[in-house]
């Protein structure tokens, strides 16, 4: 069965998406609608519907097929940054604890250290960058951990160095300003609103961190034919059974224009509607030349037809133009998944992934070798495979010193070995060995002292299974220390306050929760009981129906038996009420 | 407030805080660690 491109939308290669919509000559069917039979059939009869229907344009198309790194979805994901802010992450929707938890960060910070340990004697400005900063956490923990080495080496590069944070959406700059996470780091970085790495600086870039971020930029899927390429093409619907009214005030027609507009401010205000849409996905012949960087698809293509691949021109020119920007001795550190190959006999899938409402694609890691091998001076590391991510460094007449860091660092089973203890605690917990368990998380902790991920399970665990409340509030105070934003941790904190009794404090936890993560359901829920607590009744009311309104369905059978807890107190409290007045009122009557 | 209903309202606060920690130790279990962007792709596939 085909897969979806996102929720609700339909993942078609070559076949029509709905009666009546063409077919496209030459390119292959939906898998399961190529097989010899009542299938072929079938597929031959659409596509006479498609030809005598060709006059008659299914009316719910918004966007024809085009280019996928051209289509409507590249234009709406930079809308949904901007709309989402920093919630894109803590609400969940786009991954981010992997390169954000405060392990790669220490990583990072330590071929920086090492590299800067090699830099000719200077006292001059250390500029690095991070291209899509996302929540801005990465480059706080980063700073944390160069600050902590430049101060038990006596070293001045903290002091020294600015970090430059580029983002092509305003929004989650603002986020970042916003929430203070870099407060205490003030004068060491810069946020700069940009499409690209900033212009080249008299000082050039000593490092360059790129994380989950080269897999948002435009890339085509590509893959052989018996007669040449084809590259995926995706078309926009509004999907069936939708009513367009309940998402926009534009019409159908207005829809259409700002769609077809050529300048993408136009396209971004159909974000409202982009739930209501599907796509279409399929492959259309193209020759090399007309795709940008054309050129590195030389290589690259599987020799069997029918295999796809991605080709990377986005990320190639990002980090061609990154790497341009490096000091001899700087590198660029990439962090990303990869594309994985597709064997044409396994089940079709989606050509790319979304998160929210952003779209993404592994990246095609042989290609950017291959690329970054050509340009002069510059040479890749790659570590062995680690499945989690995929990690690259990338250096301009890189030392000795520096690579030998990053293999140290990267090295999997060295991951591997910091990981162990954590997945021996899951499945100790799994298996209900408390006591075993929290030897576990104790000893990952020894490991990882910066991951605030790690001391949001392990508090959790504390709070709710250990029940040792002290010691949960502790390692949740420390991993805020570590990430303030982190709603998880604001709602365990909050539940260690509610259990001493401090229904004031926890409520304020709670509101930290919300306030990171604007469609924060727990901690909505928390708050009811805390305002329960504080004898609000009509406030623990209010927040059951937001959390209530904001709920996929998860919270939803707790949420409304909490509320019949609350509506049950204030009509006993009201029953109460009334007696009091009407026992005071009997001896006058009497 | 009379000591009773102090006390009444403690009760349910307790109550309540127990109903609540059955549902978060429900929750924890060992999971797959944090979610990764690859993580889709094992799904779809």
């Amino acid at each position: 069965m085909a897969t979806k491109p996102r929720q609700g939308a339909t993942a078609v290669q070559g076949a029509p998406a709905r009666p009546g919509a063409p077919a496209t000559p030459g390119a292959t069917a939906t898998p399961g609608a190529t097989a010899e039979g009542p299938q072929q059939l079938s597929a031959c009869a659409d596509e006479l519907l498609g030809l005598l229907r060709a006059d008659d344009p299914d009316p719910r198309v918004i966007e024809d097929f085009c280019p996928l790194h051209e289509c409507l979805e590249w234009a709406l994901l930079r809308a949904y940054y901007d709309q989402a802010g920093a919630g894109a992450f803590t609400g969940g929707d786009v991954p981010f604890a992997a390169t954000s938890s405060g392990q790669l960060s220490e990583d990072a910070a330590a071929i920086l250290f090492a590299s800067l340990e090699t830099a000719p004697s200077s006292d001059g400005p250390i500029r690095c960058l991070e291209l899509g900063p996302g929540s801005g956490l990465f480059a706080k923990l980063l700073l944390d951990d160069l600050r902590r080495r430049c101060r038990e080496h006596r070293r001045n590069y903290y002091d020294r160095i600015t970090l430059v944070l580029a983002d092509s959406s305003s929004a989650m700059l603002e986020a970042i300003a916003a929430t203070s996470l870099l407060a205490e780091h003030e004068g060491h970085y810069e946020l700069v609103h940009s499409d690209q790495p900033p212009a080249r600086s008299e000082e050039g870039l000593r490092a360059v961190f790129l994380n989950y971020v080269l897999d948002s930029l435009p890339a085509s899927v590509v893959r052989r034919t018996d007669t040449g390429i084809e590259h995926v093409c995706v078309r926009t619907c509004l999907a069936p059974d939708i009513a367009l009214e309940s998402y926009t005030s534009l019409s159908l027609t207005q829809v259409m224009e700002l769609a077809s507009a050529p300048e993408e401010t136009s396209k971004r205000r159909l974000a409202e509607i982009y739930p209501a849409l599907v796509v279409d996905v399929r492959y259309e012949p193209v020759l090399p030349d007309e795709l940008p960087l054309g050129g590195a698809l030389e290589g690259i293509l599987p020799a069997a037809a029918g295999e796809s691949v991605v080709h990377g021109h986005g990320a190639i020119a990002c980090l061609h133009t990154c790497a341009e920007r490096l000091t001899p001795g700087g590198f660029l550190l990439v962090n990303d998944f990869a594309y994985s190959r597709r064997d044409p006999s396994a089940p079709e899938r989606s050509p790319y992934q979304v998160y929210g409402g952003a779209l993404a694609i592994g990246l095609n890691f042989a290609q950017l070798e291959r690329e970054a091998d050509r340009w002069p001076d510059i040479s890749v590391h790659a570590p062995g495979a680690d499945e989690k991510l995929v990690s690259r460094l990338i250096g301009r007449d890189l030392d000795r010193a520096t690579a030998t860091s990053f293999a140290e660092r990267f090295d999997p089973a060295r991951l591997q070995a910091r990981r162990a203890p954590r997945e021996r605690a899951h499945r100790l917990i799994d298996e209900q060995r408390s006591g075993a368990a929290r030897a576990a998380l104790a000893e990952a902790l020894s490991l990882s002292p910066g991951d605030w991920t790690l001391h949001e399970e392990a508090a959790s665990f504390l709070a709710y299974v250990a029940k040792d409340r002290d010691a949960a509030r502790t390692l949740a105070c420390r991993g805020l220390e570590l990430n303030p934003l982190a709603p998880g941790l604001w709602n365990v904190l909050g539940d260690c306050e509610l259990h001493a009794r401090r229904p004031r404090q926890a409520l304020e936890c709670f509101e930290h929760a919300v306030q990171h993560n604007p469609r924060e359901v727990r901690g909505r829920y928390n708050a009811a009981y805390a305002l329960t607590a504080l004898r609000d009744p009509d406030g623990a009311l209010r927040m059951i129906a937001e959390a209530l309104a904001l709920d996929d369905g998860s919270y939803r059978e707790r949420i409304l038996a909490k509320q019949a807890r609350i509506l049950e107190r204030i009509a006993r409290r009201r029953e109460g009420d009334k007696d009091r007045i009407r026992d005071r009122a009997r001896p006058w009557s009497s | 407030m009379t000591d009773d209903k102090q006390e009444h309202d403690e009760d349910e606060l307790v109550q309540d805080l127990e109903i609540k920690d059955a549902e978060e130790a429900e929750k924890i279990t060992g999971g797959a660690g944090a979610p990764l962007k690859s993580d889709q792709i094992k799904y779809d596939s």
